[in-house]
């Protein structure tokens, strides 16, 4: 009775850890991890036109990118695109225990299912680094099925017509894999030395043949694409830096060979389930503990996440986020700064924060998507159009694998219809329309250009009525005159505001932060924030001048009276609590 | 049993094979409206060797479009279908029958309801001047700023839409490629600049493959705009620094200016620079070209001013100054053409018609990148009279620049037009004919128009015509950017 238990859970026990494996990993992506979905989805355009598809079917693993670009574009709903990404790392786990079931031929199966968890985990790893693409998740998905497949019909065939088999196959899966197909060769070359169905000198033909039929490939479609050699050994699509080849990527492919000869060895040598059991599962956790924080790096998750955040115009998101972990990056400095602002909060609650100069207000220009996509996105909510158009472009060409961008197209259609120009809108509108996910936008707002007299939602008259007239340059050495040239041009443009009282104070100029206050106060005499009120206060004190009670909190005042204490002491702990304040940047220059 | 299911399938085919080659449309009488099609090719004169001048029709309704081409000397051809696609060696039949005369197009258009909708035949010219050149060379750019995606100079044949890379970016490892710059369309003479590290000059002149550093350490910089003499020895290049403004308006975009520019010559046998004080001046020279018979070198010459603030007053006169090819000398002194005072606008990138009737420049408000400022038009000097006009029978309210001439100097000449959208530049073939007016410039055909020009993301930058399919030698190419195997110039002395 105890055995037929024990047989039945046995049964359905790769099911069973399949399944838990698949929910743990699902949850995995939709809570703690959704913002990479969001940057892998944003790092691409997938298009359902021809065209997209024949430029990626022309290159080796073309077709696993165009499916792994296919699979992505449902990032843009996390709670589907985490049931792709676990789906599709489960089904590459399932694709190495069948193949270790394969090599095996005997009932193994908790051990077969530890070992194919083992390079699963290094693919959840690897994929821990945000540039890695499911493109290269499926071609392993499709090297290791295709060995699965190529060996559980081996039998099949007679020897003449494996050559001919294996010819195919290998082109084949070069073709929609790339040079991952290493894999299935390797895979194979495995499989033919452990049977023992045929002579070895059938053996060594067909391992001689499979590796010629291997290189052959890679000659042959380096002499097709325009790309250096190394790429096509690197792989073109893997990562959305083609250039670079990284380690866990080799040893995920190496995995896929070890796991089955492990398999198979361990079938043969009939090691003790008691000893086997605890090693495989000591080798699959170690592993995971200690590599999992350098593969999920923190800095650059906070990142990502500052970017999904800015993305979705998440603002109490974001300063919900920066209450919880210190932003102290340019990024997430000028996001938290950009969310302070939409929410009317930049003007008292800028020192709550970390502040970097005025880099944390608008950061210079890197040639990097999510920096530059940030930038333009506090540049469109400030209503500088042109510039944000500017950025969004350039942070869509920085993509090193030529990608174009779902979140910059779709920016720079509104960009283009805000400046009116409707021609360009369309043409990125009508690219729009060949998505899933956007087409419904793109249709309803090439209706409105056709449509002109309902063009303005109120957004966007709103920004176009915040650009400026006068032919006028942006300079990155003056973004305060620009700051002031949108105010003046638009007094209602709370943000132009709040960027261009704090601009001075970031640069430590006191003279130019009066002058600003004086060009604010002609439309807004009332204005008085408690920054304003703090560096008056600051600005009285270091003058040695009275401090104006009628324009300064007595709050203010005893706050400024509490740091000065602090400061003239010299103690650190005194000093300790007044950090986060203005006076503390002004006079420490930290 | 079988036989019954086949004839079943036999069926679905044909009204599958039926469905999908539409149908000729019902005969009726034409409405007095020509049709509305994309791109405009009513009234345009096309030489004969162009590939087929496919079109889409502007109605949202059509479901599909009858075309019947009837030549006004022989011949003729019909196309159904989504859009008007021709089969090519009919169409090459076609208009190679019809040189000097017309083709009309009955065009007919099947809505949504079913109901057919006939227009008023429109018609093209074949002219009687041929266009030989293989193709044209381009540069396919997304229309950036600061980072570029996927450069590549690419070569189309003018009678088919065989397109092929000469050289893409993805072949020399993320390298950015500066124009193409060929001498008269030859294959085997022509000029690439390579940027970023390893950054050097691709030179191609017969059997050379040479990559050279331009740079001598007498020259402010690299060269950057070129052009051959016609005996394929020298490349006058400007030497410029560019640096680009942003602008906050609606109207405007972006501003690029030189922060300095000079002219030198290229000795491509010597590697030496042939450099002249007159022609690097604080003063802006730049955008030079060869006069058909070498013996001057057309350029663009603007006094300095304080940039960017006095952007406005940047403008630029035509000039010329003398080259002795024998003695590998410039002249002693400078000929204003056109003075930018007199006009008060500014000129840019004169090219001179290889048969040396004709001078085709740009003209703008001010400054020196006629791609990035709408109001740029093209000019033409008649060069035996002195006289010039504004060509306002092609210039359109964008960007009209990047021209040049067909080798053959039928007065066939290309130019990068903005007109579509104001951002991304097409390119546009139009003629001179004898009593020196351009003919309607057309769009470069496409197998499917529409969806090629809705879905490209670039620029077809700095268009030139080709006379042969150019054949670079790609592994040696790869391995002297890679090892950045420049080769130094010096300045004669």
């Amino acid at each position: 009775m105890t055995k037929e238990i024990q047989k039945s859970s046995s049964k359905y026990i790769v099911a069973v850890a399949f399944a838990v494996i698949a929910a743990a990993l699902y949850l995995f992506w939709a809570f703690p991890y959704r913002a990479a979905l969001g940057y892998r989805e944003e790092m691409q355009l997938f298009q359902t036109t021809g065209k997209y598809f024949a430029e990626l079917a022309l290159l080796p693993a073309g077709i696993a990118i165009y499916i792994g670009e296919f699979l992505t574009q449902f990032f843009n709903n996390y709670w589907i695109g985490a049931a792709v990404m676990s789906l599709l790392l489960v089904m590459f786990g399932l694709s190495c225990y069948l193949i270790c079931r394969a090599l095996t031929k005997k009932d193994q199966k908790i051990v077969n299912l530890m070992l194919s968890i083992f390079p699963l985990i290094f693919l959840w790893l690897f994929l821990g680094n945000q540039d890695v693409t499911l493109g290269f998740v499926t071609a392993l998905l499709v090297v290791t099925l295709g060995a699965y497949f190529y060996i559980s019909t081996d039998d099949w065939y007679p020897i003449a017509e494996k050559y001919l088999r294996m010819i195919v196959a290998t082109s084949l899966l070069y073709w929609l894999a790339g040079p991952i197909t290493i894999v299935f060769t390797l895979l194979i070359i495995t499989y033919t030395c452990v049977t023992g169905q045929s002579s070895i000198a059938n053996k060594a033909c067909l391992v001689i043949v499979s590796l010629i039929t291997l290189v052959a490939n890679i000659l042959a479609w380096d002499f097709t694409i325009t790309y250096p050699f190394s790429y096509q050994l690197i792989g073109i699509g893997y990562l959305l830096t083609p250039d670079v080849l990284k380690a866990d990527q080799l040893i995920i492919e190496a995995l896929c060979i070890i796991v089955p000869i492990a398999a198979y060895l361990i079938a043969r040598g009939n090691v003790s389930k008691k000893i086997i059991l605890p090693v495989l599962a000591a080798i699959i956790v170690v592993p995971a503990v200690i590599l999992y924080p350098k593969a999920y790096d923190k800095a650059t998750y906070r990142l990502i996440d500052y970017d999904y955040m800015v993305r979705a115009n998440d603002w109490d998101g974001i300063l919900r986020y920066s209450d919880a972990h210190t932003p102290n990056l340019p990024l997430s400095v000028s996001a938290t700064n950009l969310a302070l602002g939409m929410t009317g909060q930049l003007d008292s609650r800028a020192f709550d924060y970390y502040q970097n100069g005025t880099e944390g207000l608008i950061p210079s220009f890197t040639k990097e998507a999510i920096s530059s996509w940030t930038t333009g996105e506090i540049f469109f909510q400030l209503g500088m159009i042109n510039s944000a158009q500017r950025f969004y472009f350039e942070g869509m060409e920085a993509i090193p694998n030529y990608n174009k961008s779902s979140r910059a197209v779709k920016r720079l259609a509104e960009t283009a219809m805000i400046r009116c120009d409707y021609k360009l809108a369309e043409k990125y509108l009508h690219m729009l329309e060949n998505t899933t996910f956007y087409r419904k936008w793109a249709q309803r707002n090439l209706q409105q250009i056709k449509d002109l007299t309902s063009i303005a939602p109120p957004l966007y008259g709103q920004l176009r009525q915040r650009m400026v007239d006068e032919d006028y340059f942006f300079s990155e050495g003056e973004v305060d005159k620009t700051l002031g040239q949108l105010f003046i041009k638009d007094p209602s443009n709370d943000l132009a505001r709040q960027y261009l009282i704090l601009y001075p104070l970031l640069q430590r100029d006191l003279n130019k932060f009066v002058q600003y206050m004086g060009v604010v106060a002609e439309s807004h005499p009332q204005y008085n924030p408690l920054l304003a009120q703090q560096a008056l206060a600051f600005i009285s004190m270091k003058n040695g001048q009275p401090i104006p009670q009628n324009m300064v909190s007595p709050a203010v005042e005893q706050s400024l009276r509490g740091f000065a204490q602090a400061w003239t002491s010299k103690n650190p702990e005194l000093i300790e609590p007044h950090r986060h304040t203005l006076y503390y940047y002004l006079i420490s220059n930290e | 049993m079988y036989m019954k299911s086949y004839k079943y399938l036999l069926v679905c085919l044909c009204t599958v094979v039926a469905a999908c080659s539409g149908g000729r449309a019902p005969e009726m009488a034409p409405s007095a409206e020509l049709p509305d099609i994309f791109p405009d090719y009513r009234d345009v004169t096309i030489p004969a060797q162009i590939a087929p001048m496919n079109f889409d029709v502007n109605y949202p309704d059509a479901e599909q479009v009858f075309v019947k081409v009837t030549g006004s000397k022989e011949g003729g051809m019909e196309t159904s279908g989504k859009t008007a696609e021709f089969d090519e060696k009919k169409w090459h039949e076609l208009t190679a029958q019809n040189v000097g005369g017309e083709l009309a197009f009955d065009v007919s258009v099947k809505d949504k309801d079913g109901e057919w909708h006939r227009y008023a035949p429109f018609v093209m010219h074949v002219s009687d001047l041929p266009l030989d050149d293989y193709g044209v060379v381009y540069r396919k750019i997304a229309p950036g700023y600061q980072t570029f995606s996927k450069i590549g100079i690419y070569q189309r044949e003018l009678g088919s839409f065989e397109e092929v890379p000469v050289l893409e970016e993805t072949a020399v490892e993320g390298k950015c490629m500066n124009c193409h710059y060929g001498n008269r369309g030859r294959a085997d003479q022509f000029s690439i600049h390579v940027r970023g590290k390893n950054g050097g000059t691709i030179l191609c002149n017969g059997d050379r493959l040479a990559y050279l550093n331009t740079k001598a350490p007498e020259t402010q910089g690299n060269a950057t705009y070129g052009y051959w003499h016609p005996d394929g020895r020298y490349i006058a290049y400007s030497v410029n620094k560019i640096v680009q403004n942003f602008y906050l308006d609606k109207e405007h975009n972006i501003e690029p200016w030189d922060v300095f520019s000079d002219l030198i010559v290229l000795d491509t046998e010597t590697d030496q620079l042939i450099t002249s004080p007159i022609v690097a001046t604080p003063r802006c020279e730049t955008t030079p070209a060869f006069s058909p018979d070498g013996k001057k070198i057309y350029f663009c010459l603007a006094d300095s001013v304080d940039m960017p603030g006095g952007y406005e007053r940047l403008k630029y006169s035509l000039c010329s100054i003398d080259f002795d090819a024998e003695a590998g000398k410039l002249g002693e002194k400078i000929d204003t053409l056109i003075c930018a005072a007199d006009i008060e606008k500014s000129v840019s990138l004169p090219r001179p018609s290889y048969d040396g009737r004709y001078l085709m420049y740009n003209v703008t408000d001010h400054g020196t990148s006629p791609i990035h400022h709408a109001d740029a038009d093209l000019w033409i000097m008649d060069l035996a009279t002195g006289e010039s006009r504004q060509m306002d029978e092609l210039n359109s309210g964008y960007s009209d620049a990047y021209h040049n001439w067909s080798t053959g100097g039928n007065g066939w000449f290309l130019f990068n037009s903005k007109r579509r959208d104001g951002m991304y530049g097409n390119l546009y073939l139009s003629c001179v004919g004898p009593d020196g007016k351009a003919t309607k410039p057309f769009l470069l055909p496409q197998r499917n128009p529409r969806k090629y020009y809705d879905e490209a993301l670039h620029s077809f930058n700095a268009p030139d015509f080709i006379a042969d399919k150019i054949s670079l030698d790609m592994p040696k190419v790869r391995s002297m950017v890679k090892k950045g195997e420049l080769t130094n110039v010096s300045v004669k002395k």
